[in-house]
């Protein structure tokens, strides 16, 4: 397990490599602002198809953080992550696109998994990752954006935290909360299918 | 699926991260890095502006005889008609261009653009 998180924290773990190609960005080199896109670009659209579920906004979503990541690079502070630094971009601007659905919709509302019939009659007999991705889809909007860092970032609580800009605690509860409803999706899914 | 916490964290972080649309990265690095440089630079516009400024400080500081031809000819129809003439064809060129200047296919806005 502690191999696997390993592995998986490294996808986004790139710290002292980053800082540097940061520099190099900041010193007028192009071409390193593009090694970073082409790094952060997957887990940057992850983040954002996850957290609005809907692919062409997701699109949208990763283009603006990585232009508005473009355009303050001389804002980045030294001491920061990187990936903490987009994944902040790329989470507040998904918070904007939600906010502006429940301004005009009633499409998106926090506790939907708890009150109202949602993605979890969608989830039948399918693949496990499938069934795990449409469980994560029937969280309430916070706990989706828990597993969702929780997935990108590992165990790295601090950096969840500072991306979503909650106290640890918060994100340590969240994300407790979430696998116990995701543990009761998964476990209702698997009764359903048999 | 076993539902304990491990086989949980294990199932969550073994899941795939999504596959961003083929063109995604193309539209980001176009519009970052890889943004054709502006066709003009700063320095360059400042530099335009202060001579046409002076330009016409110069035709109307130095007598009303400049002034006065300068406004006498534009009562012409025909230097009326010239100018429409080259206020259309600009239009025109604008609109054919998509709004980008033609300088920006220009062999040099490419080198500036090369990182």
């Amino acid at each position: 397990m502690a191999a696997l998180l390993a592995r998986v924290g490294a996808r986004v773990n790139n710290a002292p490599e980053d800082a540097r190609l940061v520099a190099a960005v900041l010193r007028g080199d192009k071409e390193a602002f593009a090694t970073l896109v082409r790094r952060y670009d997957r887990p940057v659209y992850h983040l954002a198809y996850r957290t609005l579920r809907d692919a062409e906004e997701a699109r949208d979503v990763a283009q603006e953080a990585f232009f508005k990541a473009f355009r303050s690079m001389r804002t980045f502070r030294p001491d920061a992550k990187f990936s903490t630094w987009i994944f902040s971009i790329t989470y507040h601007a998904c918070c904007d696109r939600l906010n502006r659905r429940k301004r005009f919709s009633v499409e998106e509302l926090p506790e939907r998994a708890d009150t109202a019939p949602g993605p979890e009659h969608r989830v039948i007999a399918l693949d496990e990752a499938q069934r795990l991705r449409d469980a994560i889809d029937a969280l309430p909007e916070k706990y989706r954006a828990v597993v969702t860092l929780y997935h990108l970032q590992g165990q790295q609580y601090d950096e969840i935290a500072a991306i979503l800009g909650l106290p640890m605690g918060t994100v340590k509860t969240h994300l407790f909360r979430a696998k116990e409803q995701l543990r009761r999706l998964l476990g209702r899914s698997m009764h359903e299918t048999r | 699926m076993r539902l304990d916490d491990d086989s949980l964290d294990r199932a969550i972080m073994a899941l795939p991260l999504e596959e961003p649309p083929p063109e995604l990265r193309a539209s980001i690095l176009a519009a970052t890095a890889y943004r054709p440089a502006p066709p003009f630079t700063l320095a360059e516009i400042v530099a335009a502006v202060t001579v046409a400024a002076i330009a016409s400080w110069l035709a109307f500081a130095m007598g009303p005889k400049i002034s006065d031809a300068v406004a006498a000819a534009f009562t012409h129809l025909r230097l009326l008609l010239w100018v429409a003439v080259g206020v259309g064809a600009t239009l025109w060129l604008e609109l054919l261009t998509a709004g980008r200047p033609a300088y920006a296919f220009s062999r040099r806005a490419k080198v500036r653009a090369k990182p």
